[in-house]
């Protein structure tokens, strides 16, 4: 009788080292790959062939009012409650300061009733300041892209489509500016749903809402036309359908999430690394792989050339992509794919090319090599962080710092500008800010996001206390390290935890750990307004509830 | 008040923070009070509002509950030997340590002390929602907003990297 035949694990190559991934600069040229979790959110409602439903569509003729979508995911049904209200341009603000917006939205846990709906009436629109409870799992508002959702409105009520070079420039209707999860506000606890099929993915929930939110925002915009011109008006069409995602406004908030939840950010790194690994070890490309990513690489030059941004820094280095990417298209024109290894050779011919062509290239291997990488996406959520080791020696820790905070026991923190920020929250509706030390008063109140100035810490205060104290008697003496030695002591099973730079420095640009996160998101069209703030687009490219399929919707192109 | 789990954590850290005690005890009492049966929350919160002692090396002594419980539970994991702590009543909270680290079991004294021992069971996952009266919840928000910095022009214009109007 034959023995069961046991699962094996793919081939990988070395993964890259997190001296090397880990570093500001290189987590700022970030690309969303297959592995993001728009991504793998779409992968499974079109596995499950999922259907949306619109049982509420209660709005008046300028659009403002409420309506509920239902979504089955792996046996659960999930309902988007959208509010729609008039909003005074003196109050649209993307900051958390904000206090009114276009539109409230909650995930909901089930189909609302109708008291569903009027107790979230009286609360979601005012987002922060009202209450929500259990039975809803994600809190989000949006605020309009004036500009084109009125332009939308003016074409489609004359039964024209909207004029595509706009819809292209902007690419969404509205723009959330927050998607609260994680029982913020009154709303359900992770640890309510992370075991449900379907839901045990990070941030799977918010992504859904975010994806349901962009139909809502199609609908209200062909409702708002139909309304102003019922014999005349046309719907969107598909294409542009597709090509219109849901923006997003991002701040500063982005970053201490990545550095407060290190397990987290090892995991989907560790994930990530681990996918590139396995495709670098690919003996060779068989004809429908080459094709499929020839057919990639001129969608995606085609999306680069689509990408324009205002901010300086980014638009140079985009430009250096586009040129970039033009080799690429050379060296795989020259037959590059042809070799023994041809995706190791490539990333080896890539070494000499800036990060965001590094990256750019990870993003287009990785999307052609679905069935060797998709199932590691379950890997990317993060189980309790590890407990203390109370029992260790000093001197077992401080060869552990040695081992793996090298990097951080190497900042010179004497050199100028090198404490030079501080990260705080504001009073004002708790925003996070960054603030110049020498400069602004709040030092005082600092987050611990200056890593590498708590190793060092640390080090100096192991080597006062001597090497034979255990853990728990150095705590006793010094509660001020707990929290970096119990961080510290997570490291070496977590190689890529760490952001292997000085978070204090004034050259530290929050800017990249937002790119970064955003990425795993799914982000689009990366727009900074500054180094602390970002725009960018979800589900842009992705299909709609109308022809939800399992496709690949990478590098989005209009028309494509 | 209704508050889910990670609602509780971030105000009874926040609150622990603006009282001026050190982050990772901060996050500890968090975690210690959310695996807590049937907590007592005023004494919780009142055990906050004590003055915090300087830490600048050396052994403390007579340390608050905050430090001085995560502490004993660390003595019993590394050394295998009970702890006993006497003064403040916070038996609940100090419950609330040993399950929250696991593998530490907890037992009240006649006198009011508690002794930690090794035990058996491992760390518990705390339920996810909570009921909290209003006045708690205002008193951890009074504490927690003493960690925040005061905001001015320039840091509402500067600070978040943002501008103040998005109508485009």
């Amino acid at each position: 009788m034959a023995e069961p035949e046991t699962p094996t694990r793919p081939a990988e190559a070395a993964l890259r080292s997190p001296d090397h991934v880990m570093r500001l600069s290189r987590m700022g040229a970030s690309f969303p790959t297959r592995l993001s979790f728009t991504r793998s959110l779409i992968r499974q409602l079109a596995r499950e062939g999922a259907s949306v439903t619109r049982p509420v569509w209660e709005m008046n003729d300028q659009g403002y009012g409420r309506a509920v979508y239902a979504v089955d995911l792996s046996g659960h049904t999930y309902s988007l409650i959208a509010f729609s209200n008039a909003l005074d341009p003196s109050q649209r603000t993307d900051r958390v300061i904000a206090e009114a917006w276009d539109t409230g939205f909650a995930l909901f846990d089930g189909v609302p009733e109708k008291d569903d709906l009027d107790r979230l009436q009286q609360n979601v629109p005012r987002q922060e300041a009202g209450r929500c409870s259990q039975r809803e799992l994600v809190l989000s508002r949006a605020n309009k892209s004036v500009r084109l959702f009125q332009h939308v409105v003016e074409r489609l009520s004359e039964g024209r489509q909207p004029d595509v070079a706009m819809v292209d420039q902007i690419g969404y209707l509205m723009r959330t500016t927050a998607v609260y999860g994680n029982g913020k506000f009154g709303i359900a606890d992770r640890g309510d749903i992370r075991d449900r099929p379907g839901m045990a993915h990070p941030f799977r929930a918010e992504m859904l809402t975010v994806w349901l939110i962009r139909e809502f925002t199609h609908d209200l915009a062909e409702h708002v036309a139909r309304c102003r011109a019922p014999e005349r008006a046309v719907g969107l069409s598909d294409p542009i359908k597709r090509h219109l995602g849901i923006g997003n406004s991002t701040g500063l908030g982005m970053a201490p999430f990545l550095v407060n939840h290190p397990i987290l950010l090892n995991n989907w790194m560790l994930v990530r690394e681990t996918a590139l690994a396995r495709v670098l070890a690919v003996a060779g490309a068989d004809d429908a792989t080459q094709n499929a990513f020839v057919t990639l690489l001129a969608r995606a030059r085609n999306h680069l050339e689509d990408w324009n941004v205002a901010d300086e820094r980014q638009q140079a280095r985009i430009v250096m992509l586009r040129s970039e990417a033009t080799e690429l298209g050379a060296v795989i024109g020259a037959g590059a794919l042809r070799n023994a290894k041809p995706w190791a050779r490539l990333m080896a011919t890539a070494a000499d090319w800036s990060e965001e062509a590094q990256e750019f290239l990870v993003a287009l291997m990785l999307e052609v090599h679905g069935d060797l990488i998709d199932g590691l996406t379950d890997c990317m959520s993060a189980p309790p962080v590890p407990g203390l080791n109370a029992a260790m020696k000093l001197s077992e820790l401080q060869a552990l710092l040695e081992k793996h905070y090298g990097w951080a026991l190497a900042v010179d923190f004497e050199q100028e500008g090198a404490k030079a920020q501080f990260w705080y929250t504001s009073e004002d509706k708790a925003e996070p800010r960054l603030g110049l030390r020498d400069e602004e008063d709040g030092a005082d109140k600092e987050h611990p996001l200056d890593i590498a100035r708590q190793v060092q810490s640390l080090s100096r205060a192991i080597v006062d206390a001597g090497p034979d104290q255990s853990v728990a008697e150095f705590l006793l003496a010094r509660p001020d390290q707990r929290l970096m030695v119990q961080r510290a002591q997570a490291a070496p099973s977590h190689p890529y935890m760490e952001i292997r730079d000085n978070l204090i420095g004034r050259d530290c640009l929050p800017i990249d750990m937002l790119r970064c996160k955003l990425a795993f998101f799914g982000a689009t069209r990366f727009d900074p307004r500054s180094d602390r703030w970002t725009r960018i687009t979800l589900f842009q490219g992705a299909p709609t509830r109308h022809d939800l399929s399992d496709i690949d919707w990478s590098f989005p192109v209009m028309g494509a | 008040m209704n508050v889910s789990l990670n609602e509780l954590m971030g105000a009874l850290a926040k609150a622990a923070i603006g009282a001026g005690w050190p982050h990772g005890p901060a996050r500890d009492f968090a975690e210690a009070a959310a695996c807590t049966d049937a907590p007592d929350w005023a004494a919780i919160v009142s055990m906050l509002e004590r003055p915090a002692p300087q830490i600048s090396g050396g052994l403390l002594t007579n340390a608050p509950a905050i430090l001085s419980m995560p502490s004993a539970v660390d003595m019993v994991q590394a050394t295998g030997q009970r702890v006993t702590l006497g003064g403040d009543d916070f038996a609940g909270l100090a419950a609330g340590y040993a399950r929250a680290r696991g593998h530490i079991a907890m037992r009240k004294e006649a006198d009011g002390a508690v002794t930690f021992a090794p035990g058996e069971e491992g760390p518990v996952r705390p339920a996810t929602r909570f009921e909290l009266p209003d006045d708690i919840w205002t008193a951890l928000n009074r504490l927690a907003v003493r960690s925040y910095v005061a905001s001015n022009e320039q840091s509402r214009i500067s600070g978040a990297g943002a501008g103040l109007l998005d109508n485009d």
